[in-house]
Parts: C-alpha cells; structure tokens; sequence
C-alpha cells in the first residue's frame, strides 16, 4: 500500500441510496481513514445519512449538506467536485493510509449547555483517542469544526472555538457551518451535519480529530485587501451589532466610506450582501486578510449587524476585493512551497464567493481549473474557521502531502 | 511604549505561533504587527493585550516571562 491513497466520487442521481451508491463506488478501497462528502439540500439527509451508516460500518466518516437558492442571489451550492463545479449531487472523498487516524464525535444541546457539552466531547473524543490535549504536536494533530447553528445561535460558534482554544492551544482547526436558505421562514438557516451517529439539522456541531504522519496545510485566502488607511473604532458594541463607528452611527460612516446611500445597505431581511461581500470589515495581520463582515443594518438602520463576534474598542479597517483567481492561485502556491507534492485537497470556500465569480463574470470552470491541484472536494457553505478562527468569505483548505517529500 | 508592544508581540509569536498573535490582534482590536516603534505611547492599549492575552488562556507566569522578555514592568 502506498502511504496515502485518495479517492473521489460524485453522483448526479436524484435517489438518496442510488446517489450514496454511485458515489461510494468510486471511493471504495481498503483501510479508509476517513470519508468526506458534500451533497446539496434537496437530498432527504436522513436517508443519505443511513446508507452512508451501511456503506460505512467502522469507518469515520463527516459530511455537510445544504446550500440552494437564496432570493436575489442564485444558486450558491457550488459542490467542488470531480466533473467540475456542481449545483447539485453528492460528492464524496476517502482518504486510506496507515499514518492517519480519524474520529468523527457530534456535539448537541448546545442552546442549553454549549461550553460544557463542547468541552466535554472534546475531552473525551481526546481520551478515547489517547491525545493529550495540552501538548499536541500541532504538525500531526488537527481537527475539522463543522456546525450548523449559524443562522440562529452565531454567538455559540466562538464561544466553542474559544472554549476549545483554552482547553487545546495547539489544536488548530478548520470547516465551516453548513447553511442554507428556508423559503418557509424566509432567512438563512442551518444545514445538516452528517456523522456515523446519524445526521443533524438543528442547532448541533461535530468534530474530527485527525492524527497524520502525512505532512499537512491549513491555508486561507480571503481575496481582500486594505481599502485605505483609515481606522474605524467599533462604538456601543452588543456582541455582532456595532452601534458606531468612530463616533458615528455605524451604517451611516459604512455607507459614505462606500459612497452610497444608508437606504442602499438594505434591511435587516433583505441586506445588499452585493455591497457587504465587496466591502467587509477586516484586519491585516502578517499579510492574511481576516475580515469582519457586515451582514445587514440594524433595524433602526443606525447600527451594523456583523456575521463575527466584536468588541467595544475594536478597530477595524474597510476591505476591498482582489481579483480572487490570483489570491486563490497564491494560496496554493504558499501551500505547494510546503508540501511539494500534494495528494490531496478538502477545500470549505464561502458560498458569497459563488456570487464573487457570477458578479465578476468568471466561469465557474476558471476557478476550478485553479483549484483542481490534486484529488479534491469541497463545496461552498458559510462561516469558514481557519486555524480555530471564524472568518467569512474566505476559501480556507486543508492539504495533504506526501510523505516522501 | 510601541517598542515594549513589539517584544511582547514577538515573544508570543515565537512561543505560541501566529495563530495566538491573530487571535490577539483580533481580540484586542488591533493589528499589533502593525505599530511601529516610534509610535506615540497609548497607556490603554498595553491592558488591554494583557487582558486578551489572559482571556486567550496565558497565565500570570507566562506574562511575567513576556514582560521581563520585553525588558519592561507592566
């Protein structure tokens, strides 16, 4: 056996056990260490997840469903597959080698109990799998973050990334929540979470802790930049919304710093996210782009309603777009410099960078020239976590090497 | 004051890696890699690295070894 075997499948069958069997087919080898896969929404996801469980007995495996159309904006789904870039179907990764081990454990009641049922399957899930959480050797240890209460808990999302932080300095992170738009509440809600102890639609999160003697890259690029010097110092802050800016109401200094109207950030349920994606918040530090994104007006239309967690004090300054083929292009090169070889890539871009592409009129094909490096899988979703960070409108990557190398 | 900034920064870089310093950038609102060493002193900023610093996990001790790293009191 060779010391890394990577496999992808993809299915466009419409039936959930067709779709799993087609997909599985093309992944199946022996000794997997761990199976990723992406499906959109349309799927039934507890009938996907059952015949992942039967396809998969003793096997790990994390999956992400959701995506679909948001009003205004298209389809975003965006699944990162082997026949190109996918509105829809399910696409699935195995990754066999003797030098990896996974564990896949789900995280629930978080409304009630975030911090201490977040700490306590971390804990365990470490205990079960002999990892000393105080002194990991972040280059053969990481973990994957999914969760799917953005839309309605976000404040739990950083509490958890906080939490686990404090507990595990050196267990970096990375994922994405899973997203997608309810037509029924007419806002963006949480998607499904897939793991061998069944799928999850409400308010849960799962982690995956990944032991590698595979050399490995978390990387990130957010395709923006400094729009100019000024600082903009965050006022009468309430966890995401900044009541002002530099002693402004906030969406008043946001939209002359744009050059337009208040009226034109939208509202609170229905926010020109066209505007917000080409202008976020952010900060530079040590040349990467972490931005801190406005996602509406506040309902008096006075104050910003962020998608990341801020502070009284903070200072932030105005982003703007760079062209996202060339950044995307520099985060692999950066990754390459390292790894030299890869065997495989698990990209968790942002479903706004679909809209990025259409609105600059790229091909979909153009971008997936630029990411099919090495066998890969993805799909576009919301809230990316890169190095245990929340970010947003990124493309954050997890990379596989050789060992040889 | 700037420069005191700089070794605190530079202290936890080379002992904690750049994922601590994002962190703390962010938490303090600042990009600290940012100052330069001729910038004007801002008393304030100093507290509240050191509160981000304490919220991000880092002990009395591990400050202490920061500031006598820094050549400074807090």
């Amino acid at each position: 056996m060779k010391d890394i075997n990577v496999k992808t499948g993809f299915s466009k069958k419409r039936n959930e056990f067709k779709a799993v069997e087609e997909a599985y087919s093309q992944i199946a080898q022996e000794k997997i260490s761990l199976v990723y896969f992406c499906l959109d929404k349309g799927y039934n996801q507890k009938k996907i997840n059952e015949a992942w469980q039967k396809k998969l007995p003793n096997v790990p495996f994390i999956g992400i469903g959701g995506g679909g159309w948001i009003p205004m904006m298209g389809n975003l789904t965006g699944l990162i597959t082997p026949k190109g870039i996918q509105d829809k179907g399910l696409v699935a990764m195995s990754i066999a080698s003797d030098k990896i081990q996974a564990v896949v454990k789900p995280i629930h009641n978080l409304s009630e109990n975030c911090k201490e049922e977040s700490e306590r399957v971390l804990e365990e899930t470490a205990k079960d799998f002999n990892l000393d959480l105080k002194n990991l050797d972040p280059e053969k240890c990481f973990g994957l973050f999914f969760y799917n209460l953005f839309a309605e808990k976000p404040i739990l999302v950083e509490e958890m990334l906080d939490n686990f932080y404090k507990i595990a300095p050196n267990l970096l992170f990375v994922g994405e929540g899973t997203i997608k738009f309810s037509f029924k509440k007419f806002r963006l809600i949480g998607g499904a979470i897939h793991t061998p102890e069944g799928c999850f639609e409400k308010q849960d999160a799962a982690i995956v802790l990944i032991k590698s003697e595979i050399p490995f890259v978390l990387e990130m690029s957010s395709n923006h930049q400094l729009a100019g010097d000024k600082v903009f110092k965050c006022g009468k802050v309430k966890d995401f919304v900044v009541g002002e800016l530099n002693g402004r109401p906030a969406a008043e200094a946001y939209s002359q710093a744009l050059g337009v109207s208040v009226r034109k950030l939208g509202s609170p349920m229905m926010p020109n996210l066209a505007i917000m994606t080409k202008n976020p918040f952010g900060a530079i530090i040590r040349d990467k782009a972490f931005t801190r994104v406005v996602v509406a007006p506040s309902k008096d239309k006075k104050g910003l309603i962020f998608y990341q967690k801020m502070t009284e004090g903070q200072e932030i300054y105005l982003l703007e777009r760079t062209d996202i083929l060339e950044d995307t292009r520099k985060m692999l090169g950066r990754t390459k410099d390292i790894l030299s070889e890869i065997s495989a890539i698990i990209y968790f871009p942002c479903l706004l960078r679909i809209k990025t592409l259409r609105d600059f009129k790229i091909p979909f094909s153009e971008m997936y020239d630029v990411l099919n490096i090495a066998p890969m899988v993805g799909m576009h979703m919301g809230g990316e976590i890169y190095g245990g960070i929340l970010s947003s409108i990124t493309i954050t990557c997890l990379a596989f090497g050789s060992p040889n190398k | 004051m700037a420069n005191e900034v700089k070794q605190f920064i530079d202290f936890f870089q080379e002992k904690r890696g750049y994922f601590f310093l994002a962190r703390l950038c962010l938490k303090v609102g600042r990009d600290l890699t940012k100052i330069e060493e001729s910038a004007p002193a801002e008393p304030e900023l100093l507290g509240r690295i050191e509160k981000a610093a304490k919220e991000l996990g880092v002990s009395e001790g591990e400050l202490n070894e920061a500031i006598v790293q820094g050549e400074r009191l807090f």
